[in-house]
Protein backbone atom coordinates (compact mmCIF):
# COMPACT_ATOMS: atom_id res chain seq x y z
CA UNK A 1 0.00 0.00 0.00
CA UNK A 2 2.56 2.03 1.02
CA UNK A 3 4.61 1.67 -2.09
CA UNK A 4 1.48 2.27 -4.16
CA UNK A 5 1.17 5.60 -2.62
CA UNK A 6 4.61 6.70 -2.76
CA UNK A 7 4.68 5.69 -6.68
CA UNK A 8 1.39 7.95 -6.82
CA UNK A 9 3.04 10.78 -4.61
CA UNK A 10 6.07 10.56 -7.17
CA UNK A 11 4.20 10.24 -10.79
CA UNK A 12 2.23 13.36 -9.18
CA UNK A 13 5.28 15.16 -8.32
CA UNK A 14 6.96 14.25 -11.35
CA UNK A 15 4.41 16.94 -13.34
CA UNK A 16 6.01 19.51 -11.75
CA UNK A 17 8.72 18.32 -14.46
CA UNK A 18 10.93 21.25 -12.80
CA UNK A 19 14.64 20.64 -12.45
CA UNK A 20 17.14 20.74 -8.70
CA UNK A 21 19.81 23.47 -9.38
CA UNK A 22 22.92 22.61 -7.08
CA UNK A 23 24.70 26.13 -7.11
CA UNK A 24 28.12 25.55 -4.39
CA UNK A 25 30.53 28.80 -4.33
CA UNK A 26 33.95 27.39 -2.28
CA UNK A 27 36.72 29.17 -1.37
CA UNK A 28 39.05 25.81 -1.57
CA UNK A 29 42.32 27.67 -1.74
CA UNK A 30 41.93 30.02 1.09
CA UNK A 31 44.66 30.18 3.71
CA UNK A 32 43.79 28.45 6.94
CA UNK A 33 40.77 26.71 6.15
CA UNK A 34 40.85 26.16 2.30
CA UNK A 35 40.96 22.04 3.06
CA UNK A 36 37.92 22.37 5.30
CA UNK A 37 35.95 24.22 2.59
CA UNK A 38 37.14 21.50 0.11
CA UNK A 39 35.59 19.25 2.25
CA UNK A 40 31.93 21.29 2.57
CA UNK A 41 31.85 21.31 -0.81
CA UNK A 42 32.41 17.69 -1.46
CA UNK A 43 29.76 16.74 1.20
CA UNK A 44 27.00 19.63 -0.18
CA UNK A 45 27.62 18.11 -3.50
CA UNK A 46 27.05 14.54 -2.64
CA UNK A 47 23.80 15.42 -0.62
CA UNK A 48 22.32 18.13 -3.35
CA UNK A 49 22.80 14.99 -6.18
CA UNK A 50 20.95 12.72 -3.08
CA UNK A 51 18.40 15.45 -2.65
CA UNK A 52 18.01 15.12 -6.88
CA UNK A 53 17.94 11.99 -7.21
CA UNK A 54 14.85 11.41 -4.37
CA UNK A 55 12.76 14.26 -6.25
CA UNK A 56 13.26 12.64 -9.21
CA UNK A 57 14.55 15.65 -10.74
CA UNK A 58 17.61 15.86 -12.92
CA UNK A 59 20.73 17.39 -10.95
CA UNK A 60 21.85 20.66 -12.51
CA UNK A 61 25.35 20.95 -10.89
CA UNK A 62 27.27 24.61 -10.88
CA UNK A 63 30.71 24.76 -9.09
CA UNK A 64 32.81 28.11 -8.35
CA UNK A 65 36.29 26.81 -6.20
CA UNK A 66 39.75 27.02 -6.84
CA UNK A 67 40.22 29.94 -8.80
CA UNK A 68 37.48 30.38 -10.59
CA UNK A 69 36.04 32.51 -7.39
CA UNK A 70 35.51 35.72 -9.65
CA UNK A 71 32.71 37.78 -8.55
CA UNK A 72 31.66 39.22 -11.86
CA UNK A 73 31.37 35.54 -12.89
CA UNK A 74 29.35 34.27 -10.65
CA UNK A 75 26.67 37.19 -11.10
CA UNK A 76 27.09 36.66 -14.55
CA UNK A 77 26.40 32.56 -14.33
CA UNK A 78 23.55 33.86 -11.93
CA UNK A 79 21.84 36.16 -14.13
CA UNK A 80 22.21 33.46 -17.59
CA UNK A 81 20.37 30.97 -15.49
CA UNK A 82 17.10 30.13 -17.11
CA UNK A 83 15.00 29.26 -14.37
CA UNK A 84 11.68 27.39 -15.17
CA UNK A 85 8.65 28.04 -12.99
CA UNK A 86 8.81 24.64 -11.13
CA UNK A 87 12.75 24.44 -10.76
CA UNK A 88 14.44 24.57 -7.13
CA UNK A 89 17.52 25.98 -6.73
CA UNK A 90 19.56 25.19 -3.72
CA UNK A 91 22.70 27.93 -2.91
CA UNK A 92 25.31 27.03 -0.66
CA UNK A 93 28.97 28.86 0.15
CA UNK A 94 31.62 27.72 2.37
CA UNK A 95 34.53 30.12 2.73
CA UNK A 96 35.74 33.24 4.67
CA UNK A 97 33.00 36.10 5.50
CA UNK A 98 32.18 38.68 8.00
CA UNK A 99 29.21 40.90 8.53
CA UNK A 100 27.80 42.87 5.64
CA UNK A 101 28.99 45.90 5.34
CA UNK A 102 27.07 48.18 3.09
CA UNK A 103 24.12 47.66 4.48
CA UNK A 104 24.53 47.56 8.22
CA UNK A 105 20.53 45.95 8.96
CA UNK A 106 21.61 43.25 6.83
CA UNK A 107 21.96 40.01 9.38
CA UNK A 108 23.11 38.08 6.04
CA UNK A 109 26.74 37.87 6.06
CA UNK A 110 28.87 39.11 2.96
CA UNK A 111 31.06 35.90 1.12
CA UNK A 112 34.60 36.59 0.52
CA UNK A 113 35.55 35.46 -2.89
CA UNK A 114 39.88 35.02 -1.95
CA UNK A 115 40.41 38.16 0.01
CA UNK A 116 39.84 40.69 -3.33
CA UNK A 117 36.17 40.30 -3.85
CA UNK A 118 33.23 39.65 -2.04
CA UNK A 119 29.25 39.24 -2.19
CA UNK A 120 26.50 39.18 0.12
CA UNK A 121 24.08 36.22 0.54
CA UNK A 122 20.98 38.54 0.18
CA UNK A 123 22.48 39.63 -3.07
CA UNK A 124 22.78 36.35 -5.05
CA UNK A 125 19.37 35.15 -3.01
CA UNK A 126 18.04 38.25 -4.39
CA UNK A 127 18.68 37.65 -8.18
CA UNK A 128 17.61 34.10 -7.70
CA UNK A 129 14.15 34.91 -5.93
CA UNK A 130 13.98 37.27 -9.27
CA UNK A 131 14.18 34.42 -11.92
CA UNK A 132 10.67 32.92 -9.75
CA UNK A 133 11.79 29.38 -9.47
CA UNK A 134 9.55 27.36 -6.65
CA UNK A 135 12.04 27.67 -3.87
CA UNK A 136 15.05 28.98 -3.08
CA UNK A 137 17.48 27.48 -0.31
CA UNK A 138 20.42 29.56 0.08
CA UNK A 139 23.09 28.74 2.67
CA UNK A 140 26.25 30.53 4.10
CA UNK A 141 28.70 28.73 6.32
CA UNK A 142 31.07 31.39 7.26
CA UNK A 143 31.96 33.92 9.63
CA UNK A 144 29.30 36.82 9.63
CA UNK A 145 31.96 38.77 12.10
CA UNK A 146 34.18 37.68 14.65
CA UNK A 147 33.37 37.10 18.38
CA UNK A 148 35.07 35.01 21.05
CA UNK A 149 33.42 31.22 21.86
CA UNK A 150 34.81 28.05 23.04
CA UNK A 151 35.85 25.23 21.32
CA UNK A 152 33.36 22.81 19.80
CA UNK A 153 33.26 18.83 20.75
CA UNK A 154 32.75 17.47 17.00
CA UNK A 155 30.61 14.54 17.08
CA UNK A 156 30.11 13.56 13.58
CA UNK A 157 29.28 9.84 13.08
CA UNK A 158 27.44 7.99 10.61
CA UNK A 159 27.15 3.83 10.56
CA UNK A 160 29.76 2.47 8.07
CA UNK A 161 28.34 0.34 5.17
CA UNK A 162 24.92 1.39 5.81
CA UNK A 163 21.87 -0.09 4.80
CA UNK A 164 18.80 1.36 3.71
CA UNK A 165 15.95 -1.02 3.54
CA UNK A 166 13.19 -0.24 1.03
CA UNK A 167 11.05 1.28 3.56
CA UNK A 168 13.41 3.53 4.62
CA UNK A 169 14.39 4.18 1.01
CA UNK A 170 10.64 5.38 0.53
CA UNK A 171 10.25 7.71 4.06
CA UNK A 172 13.47 9.54 2.60
CA UNK A 173 11.90 10.28 -0.77
CA UNK A 174 8.78 11.03 0.51
CA UNK A 175 10.53 13.45 3.44
CA UNK A 176 12.63 15.19 0.74
CA UNK A 177 9.77 15.38 -1.37
CA UNK A 178 7.60 17.18 1.24
CA UNK A 179 10.92 19.26 1.91
CA UNK A 180 10.68 20.32 -1.50
CA UNK A 181 7.80 20.09 -3.21
CA UNK A 182 5.59 20.99 -0.70
CA UNK A 183 7.22 24.01 -0.33
CA UNK A 184 8.00 27.30 -2.54
CA UNK A 185 9.55 30.49 -1.69
CA UNK A 186 12.86 31.21 0.20
CA UNK A 187 14.57 28.91 2.77
CA UNK A 188 17.76 30.82 3.45
CA UNK A 189 20.12 30.19 6.35
CA UNK A 190 23.34 31.40 7.57
CA UNK A 191 25.96 29.15 10.02
CA UNK A 192 26.16 32.87 12.81
CA UNK A 193 24.09 35.62 13.00
CA UNK A 194 25.55 38.81 12.55
CA UNK A 195 28.22 40.09 14.89
CA UNK A 196 29.16 36.49 15.02
CA UNK A 197 31.82 33.89 14.01
CA UNK A 198 31.80 30.95 12.50
CA UNK A 199 34.00 28.23 13.11
CA UNK A 200 35.72 24.82 10.99
CA UNK A 201 37.85 21.80 12.01
CA UNK A 202 39.92 19.16 10.34
CA UNK A 203 36.95 17.63 9.21
CA UNK A 204 35.36 20.57 7.41
CA UNK A 205 33.00 22.86 9.20
CA UNK A 206 30.85 22.59 11.68
CA UNK A 207 28.03 24.17 10.76
CA UNK A 208 27.90 22.13 7.13
CA UNK A 209 28.89 18.97 8.96
CA UNK A 210 25.91 19.26 11.68
CA UNK A 211 23.43 20.64 8.88
CA UNK A 212 24.16 17.38 6.93
CA UNK A 213 23.83 15.60 10.01
CA UNK A 214 20.31 16.99 10.75
CA UNK A 215 19.13 16.87 7.72
CA UNK A 216 20.14 12.31 7.43
CA UNK A 217 18.03 12.04 10.76
CA UNK A 218 15.26 14.26 9.59
CA UNK A 219 15.01 12.02 6.34
CA UNK A 220 14.63 9.25 8.54
CA UNK A 221 11.81 10.51 11.02
CA UNK A 222 8.13 9.48 10.56
CA UNK A 223 7.59 13.52 9.88
CA UNK A 224 9.86 15.91 8.77
CA UNK A 225 10.09 19.84 8.57
CA UNK A 226 12.58 22.42 7.69
CA UNK A 227 12.36 24.09 10.83
CA UNK A 228 13.13 20.60 12.44
CA UNK A 229 16.85 20.19 10.17
CA UNK A 230 17.34 24.12 11.72
CA UNK A 231 16.98 23.60 15.09
CA UNK A 232 18.44 19.86 15.27
CA UNK A 233 21.54 22.13 14.24
CA UNK A 234 21.43 24.72 16.34
CA UNK A 235 21.37 22.37 19.06
CA UNK A 236 24.48 20.24 17.88
CA UNK A 237 26.15 23.52 17.76
CA UNK A 238 25.52 23.86 21.75
CA UNK A 239 25.57 27.58 21.78
CA UNK A 240 29.05 27.80 20.93
CA UNK A 241 27.71 28.99 17.25
CA UNK A 242 24.70 30.79 16.95
CA UNK A 243 23.16 29.97 12.81
CA UNK A 244 20.10 31.55 11.58
CA UNK A 245 17.55 30.57 9.12
CA UNK A 246 14.62 32.47 7.65
CA UNK A 247 11.61 30.71 5.93
CA UNK A 248 8.93 32.61 3.04
CA UNK A 249 6.69 30.76 1.45
CA UNK A 250 6.22 33.17 -1.19
CA UNK A 251 8.38 34.30 -3.49
CA UNK A 252 7.23 37.90 -3.89
CA UNK A 253 7.31 38.25 -0.08
CA UNK A 254 10.55 36.99 0.18
CA UNK A 255 11.82 39.93 -2.36
CA UNK A 256 9.89 42.04 -0.42
CA UNK A 257 11.52 40.89 2.65
CA UNK A 258 15.35 41.26 1.30
CA UNK A 259 14.52 44.43 -0.17
CA UNK A 260 13.62 46.45 2.99
CA UNK A 261 17.07 45.50 3.99
CA UNK A 262 18.59 47.07 1.78
CA UNK A 263 16.57 50.45 1.93
CA UNK B 1 83.10 15.18 48.87
CA UNK B 2 82.21 13.82 45.02
CA UNK B 3 78.54 14.14 45.82
CA UNK B 4 79.11 17.60 47.20
CA UNK B 5 80.56 18.47 44.06
CA UNK B 6 77.64 17.42 42.00
CA UNK B 7 75.27 19.09 44.29
CA UNK B 8 77.31 22.44 43.78
CA UNK B 9 77.76 21.93 40.28
CA UNK B 10 74.09 21.63 39.37
CA UNK B 11 73.07 24.26 41.55
CA UNK B 12 75.43 26.52 39.41
CA UNK B 13 74.51 25.68 36.58
CA UNK B 14 70.56 26.07 37.56
CA UNK B 15 71.50 29.47 38.93
CA UNK B 16 73.58 30.63 35.44
CA UNK B 17 70.15 28.91 33.20
CA UNK B 18 67.55 30.98 35.55
CA UNK B 19 69.26 34.57 35.79
CA UNK B 20 68.64 35.28 31.96
CA UNK B 21 65.81 33.64 32.32
CA UNK B 22 64.43 35.74 35.25
CA UNK B 23 62.57 38.55 31.87
CA UNK B 24 61.36 35.58 30.01
CA UNK B 25 58.64 33.33 29.78
CA UNK B 26 58.73 30.90 32.46
CA UNK B 27 57.49 27.80 30.66
CA UNK B 28 58.95 24.97 29.89
CA UNK B 29 58.40 22.69 26.54
CA UNK B 30 56.64 20.28 28.31
CA UNK B 31 54.04 22.97 29.05
CA UNK B 32 53.20 24.33 25.11
CA UNK B 33 53.81 20.38 23.53
CA UNK B 34 50.56 21.83 20.79
CA UNK B 35 52.45 24.96 20.18
CA UNK B 36 55.67 23.17 19.75
CA UNK B 37 54.08 20.42 17.07
CA UNK B 38 51.77 23.53 15.55
CA UNK B 39 55.08 26.11 15.11
CA UNK B 40 58.04 24.27 15.44
CA UNK B 41 61.09 24.21 18.12
CA UNK B 42 62.98 27.30 15.42
CA UNK B 43 59.83 29.53 15.56
CA UNK B 44 59.30 29.00 19.26
CA UNK B 45 62.71 29.59 19.90
CA UNK B 46 63.05 32.50 17.91
CA UNK B 47 60.18 34.35 20.02
CA UNK B 48 61.67 32.67 23.39
CA UNK B 49 65.24 34.54 22.79
CA UNK B 50 65.22 36.84 19.77
CA UNK B 51 68.17 40.18 20.24
CA UNK B 52 65.26 42.31 19.62
CA UNK B 53 61.78 42.95 19.09
CA UNK B 54 60.45 45.70 17.11
CA UNK B 55 56.77 46.93 16.06
CA UNK B 56 54.77 48.17 13.31
CA UNK B 57 51.76 49.08 11.44
CA UNK B 58 50.46 46.52 8.72
CA UNK B 59 47.95 46.14 6.19
CA UNK B 60 46.67 43.42 3.99
CA UNK B 61 47.55 43.91 0.10
CA UNK B 62 46.16 41.22 -1.40
CA UNK B 63 47.63 41.32 -4.48
CA UNK B 64 51.01 40.76 -3.12
CA UNK B 65 52.28 37.19 -2.57
CA UNK B 66 52.80 37.86 1.02
CA UNK B 67 49.54 39.38 1.16
CA UNK B 68 50.12 42.86 3.26
CA UNK B 69 52.39 45.63 3.45
CA UNK B 70 54.03 47.20 6.70
CA UNK B 71 52.63 50.74 6.20
CA UNK B 72 54.62 52.54 9.14
CA UNK B 73 58.18 52.40 10.51
CA UNK B 74 59.15 49.64 13.06
CA UNK B 75 59.98 50.81 16.53
CA UNK B 76 61.57 49.08 19.10
CA UNK B 77 59.18 47.51 22.11
CA UNK B 78 59.86 47.54 25.54
CA UNK B 79 61.46 45.33 27.79
CA UNK B 80 58.14 45.29 29.63
CA UNK B 81 55.84 44.54 26.82
CA UNK B 82 58.27 42.30 25.22
CA UNK B 83 57.88 39.88 27.84
CA UNK B 84 54.00 40.12 28.48
CA UNK B 85 54.25 39.34 24.67
CA UNK B 86 56.38 36.08 24.71
CA UNK B 87 54.53 35.01 28.02
CA UNK B 88 51.31 35.15 25.68
CA UNK B 89 52.49 33.93 22.24
CA UNK B 90 54.33 31.03 24.06
CA UNK B 91 51.69 29.39 26.14
CA UNK B 92 48.98 26.86 24.82
CA UNK B 93 46.49 28.38 26.63
CA UNK B 94 46.24 31.46 24.50
CA UNK B 95 45.11 29.59 21.40
CA UNK B 96 42.52 26.90 20.35
CA UNK B 97 44.04 24.02 18.21
CA UNK B 98 40.99 22.27 17.39
CA UNK B 99 38.92 24.49 15.65
CA UNK B 100 39.77 27.81 13.20
CA UNK B 101 38.04 30.73 12.29
CA UNK B 102 35.89 30.74 8.83
CA UNK B 103 37.59 34.76 9.18
CA UNK B 104 39.66 36.42 6.37
CA UNK B 105 42.97 37.11 8.28
CA UNK B 106 43.05 41.11 8.20
CA UNK B 107 46.76 42.16 9.53
CA UNK B 108 46.43 45.15 11.70
CA UNK B 109 49.63 45.31 13.45
CA UNK B 110 53.41 43.48 13.16
CA UNK B 111 56.04 42.27 15.65
CA UNK B 112 59.46 41.17 14.36
CA UNK B 113 61.51 38.93 16.61
CA UNK B 114 65.22 39.85 14.99
CA UNK B 115 67.79 37.10 15.58
CA UNK B 116 69.22 33.92 14.78
CA UNK B 117 65.42 32.73 14.01
CA UNK B 118 63.50 35.53 13.08
CA UNK B 119 59.71 35.53 13.26
CA UNK B 120 57.08 37.84 12.38
CA UNK B 121 53.97 38.12 14.36
CA UNK B 122 51.00 39.21 12.59
CA UNK B 123 47.76 40.33 14.55
CA UNK B 124 44.57 40.18 13.21
CA UNK B 125 42.32 42.34 16.05
CA UNK B 126 39.00 41.82 14.18
CA UNK B 127 39.52 38.52 13.81
CA UNK B 128 41.26 37.19 16.90
CA UNK B 129 43.68 35.55 15.03
CA UNK B 130 47.70 35.46 14.90
CA UNK B 131 49.86 34.53 11.63
CA UNK B 132 53.24 33.02 12.15
CA UNK B 133 55.61 33.39 9.16
CA UNK B 134 59.15 31.79 9.56
CA UNK B 135 62.00 30.69 6.74
CA UNK B 136 58.93 31.44 4.42
CA UNK B 137 56.25 29.24 6.04
CA UNK B 138 52.67 30.92 7.57
CA UNK B 139 50.72 29.37 10.00
CA UNK B 140 47.67 31.33 11.82
CA UNK B 141 46.24 30.80 14.83
CA UNK B 142 42.96 31.76 16.90
CA UNK B 143 43.93 33.22 20.09
CA UNK B 144 40.65 34.06 21.54
CA UNK B 145 41.29 32.73 24.88
CA UNK B 146 43.61 35.12 25.71
CA UNK B 147 42.16 37.82 23.13
CA UNK B 148 41.43 40.19 26.25
CA UNK B 149 44.81 40.05 27.29
CA UNK B 150 46.66 40.37 24.11
CA UNK B 151 43.69 43.29 23.08
CA UNK B 152 44.74 45.38 26.52
CA UNK B 153 48.25 45.54 26.34
CA UNK B 154 48.61 45.79 22.76
CA UNK B 155 46.27 47.40 20.59
CA UNK B 156 47.23 50.48 21.88
CA UNK B 157 50.13 50.23 19.80
CA UNK B 158 48.65 51.26 16.72
CA UNK B 159 48.23 54.82 18.07
CA UNK B 160 51.72 55.10 18.28
CA UNK B 161 52.10 55.55 13.86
Amino acid sequence: MKKIFLALFLSATSLFGGDFYGIIVAETEVENIGHHVFFDAMRMNRQMGKIAKNLGREFKQIMFYDDDLVADEIIQQIDSLELKHDDIVFFYFSGHGQQAVEHPDDPWPLMKLGGRQAINLSTVTMKLLEKNPRLVVAMADCCNHALSIDPVELYFAFPKGEIIDDCEKELIQVNTQKLFHDHSGLIMASSSKAGEPSWSGMMGSFYTLYWIQALYHELREQDTAWEMIFERTTQRLEDKQHPQYLIIPSNEDARLTLDVLKN
Amino acid sequence: MRLELVIWSALLLGTLVLIPGCKRPQQTEESRPKLQEKLGNKVLEGIRNPEQVTYFQVKPKWELENRYEIISEEKGLSEDLQWVLQETLLDDQSYFFNKTKMCLFVPELGFRFTGKNEVLVLVSFSCRQIKFISNGRERILDNDPNFKVFQTNFRELLTHF
